[in-house]
């Protein structure tokens, strides 16, 4: 059985506010992405893309996006696992790992919902009319 | 953490005050009196009492006599109470109001008035911008109304689509005076979101962690950042439109390259996003008012927290469902029908975290409760029919029709309005002593209850059966009169809500019950100060050690001794200057001790200066431009310059050496970081609206540039970009300089920098003054021209920044130490060339490779 790990003492640091704000962050940008591509793509006379690739590239954005989200999920769960509790922590230090699970609670949350968000975007890219 | 347990504390933990030095704050932290006193006030409580006076008096003017007069024209068939052209006047100015000058105030109102006290902190950190937002909000609100007094009252809608908003259909000042005037109340929005932002990240009372910040800051916290992204994208498109109407520009021209559509897209990235501004704060506050109300802490604090955060950055991706009908890809509606539809997530989360909270709470019927029930019962109609119009093929039925105001009144005033009166029941005898009546505040509650739902359910009905919306009159034959007619009783049953509340307020201020600290037995902290309380609230800051300090807690100022020990010290120390602790962003722990600025009359000088900049531009007097574009640097430069230390550096040394913690007299290096930081993400955001729009209008112009217009040469721009960069680079190395404790050469790095940014910005101006196209001919010089101004305009501000570092400069006044203007100097320049380096690579390189 491995020992149990020490402590941190350090408040939340770079990788829990990554994972508080990967979702949103995540799922805007692909959202500015696809919808710019799109209007790109439709429009007369672009050079640079056509309505041909347009379905291509929203699910392939859209396998990116999901793919990033679920990946700072699992890192959520590795942040919180090594931030198991200990039952001789001060007050101090259970306020500070109280802290850093709940912007780890907060960003699972929040992936999943924008989880959610990126593939119910990508739906209509499936089987629905393009321009 | 333990919300598991339901709560049942409802006395208050005790405060510890020494009565002599709280007695010397309470002076200390007091505005001046007199007229002129008035004039400089910074005192939270003043200025966000003000913002919601003045909200309510708009509230009263353009949200309910507009409305009256308008249902009464309506309530007939055929009816000539009011001419076709008033009526358009009255449904611009009641959605103008109601959008910009009544709602949005209210809760920055609330939010400047409260966070203080309920964040533990003494005061916001930027008392003199908090001044300044009321007073521009104040003088941008009358700007637009003084429209009336001159009979050019706006009449394109609150939307002023184009062309309608253009001088073809609207020749006279009418609709300049509807830009400019809400651009005014739009730059008062934008500098107390920033005010916001850092007062929930820094401005904490000790131990309040991020886990802890009560479900308003939360509401509040994200609501202001989407004020700074929604709001400043609305200013540069009004600058684009007033560009196009004063200037003859052709952004919304097609016939020049420009399209209407561009207007539709700026105002809607905006006017999405603000529905989710004015319901967020409210949704704070119904999460506040129910723990209280059911005698149980909410259910599910980190969901509601994650729904708050999912909508404010969704919100954002919503805007073009209100452009259905315009023709856009079939791809590109479907993509906003399923993030309008997807939005519903988040939302139905906070609705079911509500209800569980009351499923299992005692319910205690107070006025706040009320309304807090008639929210979820509008609010829920509201947001079905909200997923209804986020369908497509619903819409493109339903689209400027009466379905439509029905749905968003249901939602503004049910989901929106009905949890602002449940605030100001909450909340109000809290700063002014007295309980409001509770009969009086139940017989509020019923008639805007029953008058809501009479008044606009058969809207619905209505604009089913076909009615558009901004109609002024309809014919007997359309059947749409039972409807109307019960609309219109309805109206004035809602209106007689709102003056019961009025008289309520008039009745409670002088026979009301006395409040005493706590009257709800609340959680949070603002309810553990005396009813009003103090000027500088806590004496003895709190140590916050739960989520519901005041039900959990036996009393706030246990702790670490050593925190408690500089705590008290506090209370004594300093007592001539007004000090504030700015603590951690996700921890909570002491920072800084700062000293926040106090009464000057200057940012009133610098609104004045703001309002008579818009007032030039109107009618057009250059020299009018000039004076108060001067007036304005004038006041920002004095309120900002460095005032007298009534306190030794020995004194400020010695409380560091004991306590631990910095002492900054010059304001601070974290409050220095994070102002400049957000200024930089408005001066971002403002460039990313023109870059958007010049690549929007690229998109819908086969010819980029159009046929017999060269695009300009690379040299001169490699010119000054280099110039600019270079700039850059001296800005950051005087930084390092500085931060190693190098004074030499600082004065003439910052000398330099400012004349190479001079010589670069010179070299653009003299290029715009030699090109073979003008912003007037089409799309493209319009936003050519507009552009690369914006880059100039940032590199002016930037040099009126040097010149203010290079005086404090000259002077000595920068120490290893205390050197955060010069931080922020290379800061700001870093931003500048990364602007202007992008803005180049579109301006000169796009037109090449497209």
């Amino acid at each position: 059985m491995s020992s149990t790990p020490e402590p941190s003492r350090r408040p939340a640091g770079t990788s829990h506010w990554a994972v508080l704000l990967a979702g949103p962050v995540v799922a805007t940008t692909y959202f500015f992405i696809v919808y710019l591509f799109a209007e790109a793509s439709c429009a007369d006379e672009w050079v640079l893309v056509g309505p041909s690739t347009l379905r291509v590239v929203v699910l392939a954005a859209t396998a990116a996006a999901a793919a990033v989200l679920v990946t700072y999920a699992w890192r959520a769960r590795a942040l919180w696992r090594a931030d198991d509790a200990t039952t001789d922590a001060s007050a101090d230090e259970r306020d500070r790992r109280d802290n850093r699970r709940f912007m780890l609670v907060v960003g699972a949350l929040l992936l999943s919902m924008f989880l959610a968000f990126t593939v119910f975007l990508a739906a209509p890219a499936v089987g629905g009319s393009l321009c | 953490m333990s919300d598991d347990r339901p709560a049942t504390r409802t006395d208050t933990p005790s405060i510890d005050e020494a009565p002599a030095t709280a007695e010397q704050m309470d002076a200390l932290w007091a505005d001046p009196p007199g007229l002129f006193g008035r004039l400089m006030a910074v005192q939270n409580d003043a200025i966000g009492k003000r913002l919601l006076y003045v909200g309510f008096f708009f509230l009263v003017l353009g949200g309910s006599v507009d409305s009256l007069v308008m249902r009464l024209q309506l309530a007939v068939p055929e009816n000539d109470f009011i001419s076709p052209e008033l009526y358009n006047e009255l449904f611009t100015n009641h959605g103008s109001v109601t959008m910009f000058l009544v709602i949005l105030p209210i809760t920055e109102g609330f939010a400047i008035l409260l966070l203080p006290f309920l964040l533990g902190s003494r005061e916001m950190p930027f008392p003199r911008l908090g001044a300044y937002s009321f007073f521009t909000y104040l003088m941008g609100g009358l700007f637009y109304y003084s429209s009336t007094l001159f009979q050019l009252v706006p009449d394109a809608g609150w939307t002023a689509y184009t062309p309608l908003s253009l001088t073809q259909y609207s020749p006279d000042l009418a609709l300049d005076f509807w830009v400019l005037g809400l651009s005014v109340a739009e730059v008062a929005a934008i500098a107390a979101g920033i005010e916001i932002i850092i007062s929930i990240l820094k401005f904490r009372a000790p131990g309040m962690t991020l886990a802890r910040l009560p479900l308003f800051a939360w509401a509040m916290l994200v609501t202001a950042f989407m004020i700074v992204f929604a709001f400043t994208t609305l200013v540069v498109g009004s600058f684009l439109l007033e560009m196009s109407r004063s200037f003859d520009m052709r952004f919304f021209d097609p016939e020049s390259g420009g399209s209407s559509l561009l207007w539709q897209h700026l105002f809607w990235i905006f006017g999405h996003p603000e529905v989710y501004i004015q319901f967020l704060p409210a949704a704070g506050v119904v999460s506040m008012v129910i723990p209280v109300f059911m005698r149980r802490k909410i259910a599910g604090y980190p969901w509601l927290v994650a729904a708050f955060v999912a909508i404010g950055f969704m919100s954002f991706a919503l805007w073009a469902h209100h452009m259905f009908s315009v023709g856009l890809p079939p791809i590109v509606s479907d993509f906003f029908s399923a993030a309008s539809i997807a939005i519903g997530i988040p939302a139905g989360v906070q609705i079911f975290a509500w209800l569980a909270t009351m499923w299992v709470g005692r319910p205690i019927w107070k006025t706040p409760m009320l309304f807090v029930v008639g929210f979820l019962v509008t609010f829920v109609i509201g947001g079905i029919t909200g997923v209804m119009v986020a369908s497509a093929p619903f819409d493109l039925q339903a689209h400027d029709s009466y379905f439509v105001v029905a749905h968003l009144h249901y939602v503004l005033i049910g989901g929106v309005a009905f949890p602002i009166f449940a605030a100001a029941y909450f909340w109000l005898p809290k700063f002014t002593g007295r309980l409001l009546d509770e009969r009086l505040g139940k017989i509020n509650f019923w008639l805007m209850f029953v008058g809501l739902n009479v008044t606009f359910f058969p809207m619905h009905i209505a604009g089913l059966l076909g009615m558009p919306r901004r109609i002024y009159t309809y014919d007997e034959e359309s059947g749409w009169g039972i409807y109307n007619m019960i609309s219109t009783i309805g109206a004035f049953v809602l209106f007689g809500g709102i003056l019961v509340f009025g008289v309520n307020l008039l009745y409670s201020r002088y026979r009301g019950r006395l409040a005493g600290a706590n009257p709800w037995g609340a959680d949070t902290l603002e309810w553990s100060v005396p009813s009003p309380p103090a000027n500088q609230g806590y004496s003895v800051p709190p140590i916050v050690r739960s989520r519901h300090p005041l039900w959990d807690q036996d009393d706030l100022h246990t702790g670490d001794p050593r925190l408690v020990r500089f705590l008290h010290a506090l209370s004594e120390w300093p007592l001539k200057w007004r000090a504030a602790i700015v603590t951690g962003t996700n921890d909570g722990q002491p920072e800084e001790v700062i000293r926040v600025s106090g009464p000057s009359i200057w940012p009133f000088v610098a609104a004045c200066g703001t309002v008579l900049l818009f007032i030039a531009e109107m009618i057009h007097v250059i020299a009018m431009i000039g004076v108060s574009t001067v007036v304005i640097i004038g006041a920002v430069v004095l309120w900002n310059r460095p005032e007298p230390v009534p306190t030794t550096d020995e004194e400020e040394e010695a409380f560091e050496r004991e306590h631990g913690i910095p002492v900054r007299t010059d304001g601070g290096r974290t409050l220095a970081t994070w102002g400049m930081g957000l200024s930089l993400m408005v001066a971002g955001i403002a460039f990313s609206t023109f870059l958007l729009s010049y690549f929007y209008l690229r998109v819908e112009n086969e010819a980029w540039p159009p046929a017999g217009v060269e695009v300009p040469g690379l040299g001169l721009a490699i010119v000054h970009c280099a110039a600019v960069v270079v700039a850059a680079g001296i800005m950051a190395s005087a930084r390092r300089s500085v931060a190693s404790g190098s004074f030499t050469g600082l004065t003439g790095g910052l000398v330099s920098a400012g004349l190479l940014t001079v010589f670069g910005g010179g070299v653009l101006l003299f290029e715009l003054t030699h090109l073979d196209f003008t912003a007037q001919e089409h799309a493209y010089g319009s936003i050519y021209y507009c552009l690369a101004g914006f880059l100039l305009a940032v590199a002016l501000i930037g040099l009126v920044v040097d010149g203010v570092v290079i005086g404090a400069a000259v002077q000595g006044r920068f120490t290893r130490r205390r050197h955060a203007a010069v931080e922020n100097a290379a800061r700001y320049w870093a931003a500048l060339a990364a602007m202007w380096v992008i803005g180049s690579a579109a301006l000169y390189l796009m037109p090449r490779l497209s």
